[in-house]
């Protein structure tokens, strides 16, 4: 019996200790240190928006942080010019890319208007215009990309998001790490899929900071890292 | 008494809010219907939905490179377009897979996936990939000899030289050059036995012995070479009059895209000549750009950055993309593409520049 039960403790150590052996902050090294430092020098700004919605500042930022690690990575390489007008004119199905820092699409941007009325009140201060607001389609993709370019307007998205999630799929976690944890994936993967095929997708390792792609990583585990070290340092054990 | 109670609730339940809500609820059903309705009109018959305006950086005269109207479609990653230096974009066939490149408005193919001109085409500014040229594996003008590497250029042999830090060829390929150095003390390969060697020594004393061997090998190597002035970078190139000195230079790497079939040295605010003058000193807003262009006068420059070309004079043309240089009788242009919405369709321009 007691063989059985140090056994099972050695699996669920060595299941939990895989997952966490990678340093991230070592691996992507300036990309990461880019990254602390857009978030040090925009909390300021978007703790109060987290706050006013009810939302932890670090579940919000370790769903957010690796695309904050791939952008710095890779912004003098992107070439969104002819992509931007190409989704204006064409739509998403010519033209489906990541934009700004926080590497949202505009296909999940016009999923996030549709669904945010739902789940944001008044209160919230955000408002999203929808399709029908438009009289011209184009200009109801100008109006995205617009958005996406911009940090303070992308957070609306974010905070959109989480909420939907939350509505959608509040019963499977048990803790902040669980959310986070699925609330990246789903950021990365789709929240419009079903919370099975996102739970099986946490530990998928498909994230990655390079054009020509090389070793894949967790997305939910790079968010996982960044808030340990972020609990870390704000709860020092002494 | 219980009648006109009852009529009156029922006026009061008419035109309070509930009723009212569901009636605002019914109009917005319908207006979102019919809202939804033209959009979708507009969507569909693409000849009702309002021509976006052509972009500012349009000409008057501009080629058309690509028509994206017809069956084949531009091939982008997340990120890019698949496009190449010389500006040729790789297109695929939605109907047979087939790949064609279209380059200054001439479309070659079909092409077949993993014909070799598809090469080039997915590792558009890799930074990476320009790290892993050092060992100058597939560069047609280096080749190896033993630990040291030969420049073979315009039948003229250079070198060897134990180290190319830095090597560049003109659009025209009747130019180029390098930064060398002649001798390498440690190569890497010996580098990586003395670090092994260190690290493996069980005492302080066998560490510092080992440290005093290698030091007393790397001396005699550098007297052997040609001593310490052989263990300095230099420029070697075959254009004239280049007289590039390490220890005077105030640094900057090899550029061949900056001027029209020329080789400079760039910093991070200064455009310097192969016999160290200075050309241009560029303003706070241009430091540091990655895409810098000089005329052939020396006298303007412009950069790219995030689909916008500033020039020196504060001119800015936006919504652009892949700005090269090229030549047409035998002047240098400076082109550029952008989409046009009005003929659906990648669009050039050329300054005269």
């Amino acid at each position: 019996m007691k063989i059985l039960l140090f056994s099972f403790l050695l699996a669920a150590f060595l299941k939990s200790g895989w997952s966490q052996s990678i340093d991230y902050q070592e691996l992507f090294g300036d990309d990461w240190k880019k990254a602390m430092t857009f978030e040090k020098e925009n909390r300021i700004w978007i703790e109060p928006l987290l706050v006013k919605n009810h939302i932890s500042y670090p579940l919000a930022i370790s769903i957010i942080f690796p695309e904050l690690v791939r952008y710095s990575a890779l912004r003098d390489k992107m070439e969104i010019t002819l992509l931007k007008a190409l989704y204006v004119n064409l739509g998403e199905d010519y033209a489906n890319f990541s934009i700004g820092q926080f590497q949202m699409k505009p296909s999940f941007a016009e999923m996030i208007r549709e669904e945010a009325p739902s789940v944001l009140g008044h209160r919230s201060g955000i408002a999203f215009k929808n399709v029908s607001d438009f009289d011209d389609i184009k200009d109801f993709r100008k109006s995205i990309v617009t958005d996406l370019e911009e940090p303070k307007s992308q957070i609306n998205y974010l905070i959109a998001f989480i909420k939907i999630c939350q509505k959608n799929f509040s019963t499977c976690w048990k803790d902040e790490p669980s959310e986070i944890k699925f609330l990246a994936t789903a950021y990365n993967f789709g929240f419009d899929k079903k919370d099975v095929e996102i739970e099986n997708m946490i530990d998928k390792k498909f994230f990655n900071t390079k054009l020509i792609k090389t070793e894949n990583y967790s997305y939910a585990d790079v968010s996982i890292f960044w808030y340990k070290q972020y609990i870390s340092i704000s709860n020092p054990v002494r | 008494m219980k009648k006109s109670f009852l009529f009156l609730l029922a006026i009061c339940i008419f035109i309070g809010n509930p009723v009212n809500g569901q009636v605002g609820k019914l109009l917005n059903k319908v207006s979102k219907s019919v809202t939804n309705d033209a959009v979708d009109k507009s969507e569909t018959g693409s000849k009702t939905t309002k021509q976006q305006p052509e972009p500012k950086c349009a000409c008057e005269q501009p080629d058309q490179i690509f028509d994206l109207g017809g069956t084949l479609k531009l091939m982008y990653s997340e990120i890019n377009i698949s496009i190449k230096d010389d500006g040729s974009i790789l297109v695929k066939d939605i109907i047979t897979g087939n790949f064609y490149i279209v380059k200054d408005g001439v479309t070659q193919g079909p092409i077949k996936a993993g014909d070799p001109r598809l090469e080039g085409f997915d590792n558009v500014n890799n930074s990476d990939a320009s790290k892993a040229t050092t060992s100058w594996a597939n560069n047609e003008y280096i080749t190896k000899s033993g630990e040291k590497f030969l420049i073979k250029f315009g039948g003229k042999n250079y070198g060897p030289y134990g180290e190319i830090k830095e090597f560049k060829v003109t659009k025209s390929k009747d130019k180029f050059a390098a930064v060398v150095v002649e001798n390498v003390p440690v190569s890497e390969a010996d580098g990586k036995k003395m670090e092994e060697a260190i690290k493996n020594a069980k005492t302080d004393q066998e560490r510092m012995d080992l440290s005093m061997k290698y030091a007393q090998e790397m001396q005699q190597k550098m007297a052997q070479g040609g001593g310490p002035m052989s263990l300095v970078p230099k420029l070697v190139t075959n254009i004239p009059g280049a007289s590039y000195d390490q220890l005077k230079s105030v640094g900057g790497t090899l550029n061949s895209n900056v001027k029209y079939d020329d080789i400079l040295f760039t910093t991070y605010d200064k455009v310097i000549d192969l016999s160290n003058n200075v050309l241009l000193t560029l303003k706070s807003d241009a430091a540091g750009a990655k895409d810098l262009f000089i005329n052939t006068n020396n006298t303007k420059y412009a950069y790219y950055n995030y689909g916008t070309l500033t020039f020196s004079d504060g001119t800015k043309l936006a919504e652009l993309f892949n700005v090269r240089w090229v030549k047409v009788n035998g002047q240098a242009y400076l082109a550029y593409m952008y989409y046009s919405p009005k003929k659906n369709a990648i669009m050039q321009c050329k300054i005269q520049f």
